[in-house]
């Protein structure tokens, strides 16, 4: 009797889980796809990147996605809309579909009044040029020239964990910003402090440095980094910045350089170097990045204008010069790549492949801080023919501004503020060996709800090729000490 | 004495002392709880809860917030505070009991209750700091009540430690220093094993930091800093505060092998503890007399005001004048909203131009709620934004949660600048506060508004504010001239975004500035008609400047009041008290302020 009642026990269960997952056998079909957030219909993903987790949006009872390849089937039930997939499903599944014709198909149904609606599904394009294992960013408040908490922090884009690699708790509440590694190799990185603790942090393998990057030649401390690719040298920028808020445009605030310039930084030698060209009083020179092969220094420059009455006057053009990295010299001949006077538009953020083909940059309307600019978008380069790529379908009608590539050339990452205007985001976007690239996807999150709810910005993304391994502690210890190297200054005339 | 008596006597103390502190919360800082409750939220959403307890502390994190939305209600937050702090006392007569059962020692059991009392009134020290107290004496009760055997001891006190940091933080290092304080009083032999608990927890806080990266800093791990403000450093009162734990402890152990049957010397000690007990009182309100000053406690009743546009009660309150430039500021803001600043503002206390602008380049966050008030009354709704703004991050900063005030002026202003940014972002923010208790509805209301350019248009303050976005960009223009003026459209905030500006420059006696905006607009539908200090500034202005005043409609009352003035004045120059004359009659003018206030 006992054991008659076990199995009928053990049947009922079975029969309710078998329930759950049961198929649904009628429905009506839709000719759209479902609404979802993140948007990930029909993006390219790369096969290392972690469950891309959504919402169906609406006021849902009963949903299920099914997830298919030719081998392989999950399905994921919910009841509130939010699909949240197991990583090691994720992974089987994209496994299988690399066998197969390398992409996801995705059905989603959603129950109505008792019955079932199946929409038109999507696909996920799998890509077998991987992506870098881990990116890095800032996280702060998308607000003005002050802030609260902040802290750079490195992702594992395989799964949803982020760790610090240092807050600014540890550190006063300073700033913490423009952190930058050398050819996307995390054991050589450096970032700045402001306001407290101030000066730049150079890190190379163990080996922490905490230098005073002010002279008084020049009319700040270093600010927007490029690493030369053998990493002997950094280029830099000088600026002295201001915000100011606007009362009635559609950009909240503008952020603008009264002076800015150009130098290059001898890592050994602890010494910046720059050339007339790059340091013209007439001139805003700034964001400068070295080519793949470090042979040129590209950089955006403006005409002076007076801040902060005509800020809409500055437009900046995009410059490049040759620079000898064995002697330390700059060329003589500025070569322009984007003309702003004949353009009309402004240039910046430029960053070369490093594969050395193509040069991405933002152009907006005017200026130069471009995620405040909601005409911002992304433009490409390629360099052997200097001709644009179009890659229109990577922009929004928000601002897609700071952009980054990662060590394979094939994936282009990018701050867009395209959900809402305010909070930047980041975006993927695959771009193949013929300058093709795919429509942009957002950074997964563990909880397909995160960003409805997250009050802070990524800023500056990153891509590395590993974990950082310095510890946050170890960090902060030398950003609470004084600084013990100064910099010298030196003009090279050619 | 029986035992029964002993109970009634004690609980009667303790519902006296209930009351007594109940009604010094009541009496003198019935504003508090308010102010506290806007620097934090609640959110009833799991996404929330499950990010907070993923981190050491993050339960008293979570009780803190839940407890403080109720703060909002009247006399909550005095009752909830009153009781916590009679149980931080009942615990510690229970300890005390337990150490020495002949204790009649009231500083002991006093001891924590009047240093947790004054923290409380420290607005940077945070609740769950009280919370994680109380539970650390509870676990301390049952550690000494109900485990007998070392090893069940240690058990007991090794999980319950692991547990306690995990939830309540730093509580947990008192805790185990506590008990191991304790064995080594009464029980010397084994105490030894009592250490082992303390080396657990400090291990645990060493992975927290440098392992797990979960905290910051080891101090924030192991001292009371955890419950204080982040962007300060609290004071050695708040050490001393949660010292005065293990204090106890080790009092108790001795004064219990020192028990004297002799009635006098047991009476001269329980003299010499109560006067400890005003010492130490008075030592810890010293130390937070920031806190406790009327200054403070007048400017968190008036906060109080603004929050809940209570603009009559700043004016009664305001009528025997303001002592400092916040108050000044806070009073300036309800004659704004009540549409009388122009006309009355010389009727109370003006301390020249920081009466109205508050200087926040050192972005000072404490005042930037004011300043958000400010600009949102009249009409400068990028300023008020953008404050507000700061104001949450700083929020966040310090408390790791939202700042409900901010939010919801977020909202407004997001609403206000419409376009897919704005009203994405003001859904954004709607959508968290739809999932808390008391701010639901008032989201729920103002959702309407989304992406609704014809109800926000239609919406008396919405649309007025909408309209003088483009008034604010003309008034502030630094190339402003006549003809931009002139262009400002006339809407319900136009009128006090111009009186601000020129009452600006009437505050700081700068009448040339003040003349060429009044010269301009006066006649257009901005400025139909001069307000009674604007004639008033307009008479000392013809007189200085010889100009002909007679397009402006000055009143023959107010001419002849002048005239009476300038006269009584001429006549009484050399007079050293001649201030005090004319106050009386004239105190209200603008002509007074231009003379003897400002001047």
């Amino acid at each position: 009797m006992r054991m008659n009642l076990l199995y009928i026990f053990l049947l009922t269960i079975f029969f309710i889980c078998h329930s759950c997952q049961a198929e649904i056998e009628s429905f009506t079909e839709k000719e759209i796809c479902a609404d979802i957030f993140p948007d990930y219909k029909d993006v390219t993903i790369p096969i290392n990147i972690a469950p891309l987790n959504f919402t169906i949006k609406g006021e849902l009872n009963n949903s299920k996605v099914v997830f298919q390849t030719k081998n392989k089937q999950l399905a994921i039930n919910s009841k509130d809309g939010k699909i949240t997939i197991p990583i090691k499903r994720w992974r089987e599944l994209i496994d299988s579909s690399i066998i197969d014709d390398k992409r996801i198909m995705v059905s989603v149904f959603i129950e109505n009044n008792s019955s079932w609606i199946k929409f038109k599904p999507f696909f996920l394009y799998i890509s077998t040029d991987s992506i870098d294992p881990f990116i890095v960013y800032r996280l702060i408040e998308p607000g003005y020239e002050s802030w609260g908490e902040m802290g750079i922090y490195q992702r594992e884009i395989e799964s949803f964990k982020e760790i610090p690699i240092l807050e600014n708790s540890s550190t006063g509440f300073g700033c913490m910003n423009c952190h930058s590694f050398c050819m996307n190799n995390q054991n050589k990185m450096l970032f700045h402090l402001r306001e407290k603790c101030s000066g730049t942090i150079i890190t190379d393998g163990k080996k922490i440095e905490k230098i005073n990057t002010s002279t008084k030649e020049t009319i700040s401390p270093l600010v927007y980094p490029s690493w030369h690719p053998k990493g002997k040298f950094i280029a830099f920028s000088n600026n002295i910045t201001r915000l100011t808020t606007l009362s009635n445009d559609s950009n909240r605030v503008e952020v603008y350089d009264s002076e800015s310039d150009v130098v290059v930084y001898d890592v050994e030698k602890h010494e910046i170097i720059t050339t007339p060209h790059l340091f013209r009083k007439d001139k805003l020179e700034t964001f400068p990045t070295f080519s793949a092969d470090g042979k040129k220094l590209y950089f955006c420059s403006s005409d002076t204008v007076k801040m902060p009455e005509h800020f809409k006057d500055a437009k900046y053009s995009l410059y490049s010069i040759d620079f000898n990295s064995d002697k330390a010299t700059f060329g003589n001949i500025i070569d322009t790549l984007y003309n702003a006077y004949i353009n009309k538009r402004s240039a910046s953020f430029p960053r070369v492949s490093s594969n050395g083909k193509y040069l991405l940059y933002a152009l907006s309307n005017y200026g130069n801080f471009s995620i405040w600019h909601n005409d911002s978008d992304l433009k490409l380069i390629d360099l052997k023919t200097n001709k644009d790529i179009d890659i229109s379908l990577i922009n929004s009608s928000q601002a897609e501004s700071y952009h980054s590539w990662s060590s394979n050339s094939h994936w282009i990452m990018f701050n867009s503020r395209r959900n809402n205007g305010l909070y930047t985001n980041i975006y993927f976007a695959y771009l193949d060996d013929n300058g093709n690239v795919s429509k942009p996807f957002l950074l997964p999150q563990k909880n397909p709800e995160f960003y409805d709810k997250f009050m802070k910005s990524f800023n500056i993304p990153e891509f590395i090729k590993g974990k950082i391994n310095i510890k946050p502690t170890e960090l902060a210890e030398k950003a609470n000490n004084e600084v013990t190297k100064k910099v010298n200054f030196r003009m090279i005339t050619n | 004495m029986n035992k029964l008596t002993k109970y009634i006597i004690s609980s009667f103390l303790w519902l006296l002392a209930f009351v007594a502190i109940f009604l010094y919360f009541e009496l003198k800082n019935k504003y508090l709880f308010s102010f506290i409750e806007q620097n934090q939220l609640f959110l009833f959403d799991w996404d929330y809860v499950l990010e907070k307890i993923s981190k050491p502390a993050g339960v008293s994190v979570i009780l803190k917030e839940f407890i403080l939305q109720f703060f909002n209600l009247n006399h909550f937050g005095a009752l909830a505070c009153s009781l916590l702090l009679i149980i931080v006392g009942i615990s510690t007569q229970t300890i005390v009991k337990k150490i020495n059962p002949k204790s009649m020692d009231v500083l002991l059991w006093a001891l924590p209750m009047i240093t947790q009392l004054p923290l409380i009134i420290n607005f940077d020290y945070q609740i769950n700091g009280l919370l994680s107290y109380i539970v650390m004496q509870l676990l301390f009760i049952i550690y000494i009540y109900y485990f007998y055997k070392n090893v069940y001891k240690l058990i007991f006190l090794s999980v319950s430690s692991i547990i306690f940091f995990w939830l309540f933080g730093a509580a947990s290092f008192y805790f185990v220093i506590s008990v191991f304080i304790y064995e080594l009083f009464n029980n010397i032999k084994q105490s030894i094993y009592f250490s082992l608990p303390i080396i657990l927890v400090f291990i645990l806080a060493r992975l927290s930091v440098y392992d797990y990266y979960l905290i910051s800093n080891l101090s924030l791990a192991l001292t009371p800093e955890e419950y204080y403000n982040r962007l300060l450093k609290p004071g050695i009162e708040i050490y001393f505060s949660w010292l005065s734990f293990p204090i106890i402890i080790i009092l108790s152990s001795i004064f219990s092998k020192h028990y004297t049957n002799s009635l006098i010397k047991r009476l001269l000690n329980q003299a010499f503890q109560i006067c400890l007990i005003l010492c130490i009182s008075f030592y810890m309100f010293k130390k937070e007399e920031y806190y406790t000053k009327d200054d403070t406690r007048k400017f968190l009743k008036y906060d109080y005001y603004l929050r809940y546009k209570q603009w009559d009660n700043i004016i009664s309150e305001s009528k025997n004048g303001v002592s400092n430039y916040l108050l000044n500021y806070a009073q300036n803001i309800a004659l704004i909203e009540k549409d009388i600043f122009p006309e009355k503002a010389f009727f109370y206390t003006q301390k020249g131009i920081e009466s109205i602008t508050i200087d926040w380049s050192d972005n000072n966050p404490f005042i930037f709620p004011l300043i958000s008030d400010m600009y949102f009354a009249v009409g400068n709704v990028s300023i008020a934004q953008e404050v507000a703004f700061k104001k949450m991050s700083e929020s966040i900063a310090v408390n790791n949660s939202l700042n409900p005030r901010m939010l919801k002026r977020l909202i407004e202003t997001n609403i206000i600048y419409g376009g897919n940014t704005g009203y994405s972002v003001a859904n954004k923010y709607i959508n968290i506060l739809k999932t808390t208790l008391y701010y639901k509805k008032w989201a729920q209301e103002k959702e309407i508004y989304l992406f609704n350019d014809e109800a926000v248009n239609k919406d008396s303050i919405f649309g007025a504010l909408r309209l003088n976005l483009k008034n604010i960009d003309i008034l502030y223009s630094i190339n402003n001239n006549s003809i931009q003026l002139k262009e400002m459209s006339c809407s319900a905030f136009s009128k006090k975004s111009l009186d601000y500006y020129c009452m600006g420059y009437l505050l700081n006696t700068d009448l040339d500035g003040f003349y060429k905006i009044v010269s301009t607009c006066y006649g257009e539908d901005i400025l139909k008609r001069l307000p009674q200090s604007y004639q008033e500034a307009l008479l000392i202005y013809g007189a200085q400047n010889k100009t002909d005043l007679s397009r402006y409609n000055i009143s023959e009352q107010t001419r002849k009041r002048f005239l009476m003035f300038q006269d009584f004045a001429a006549k009484n120059f050399n007079r050293k008290d001649l201030a005090a004359i004319m106050k009386k009659s004239y105190n209200n003018t603008y002509w007074y302020y231009f003379m003897f206030i400002k001047n």
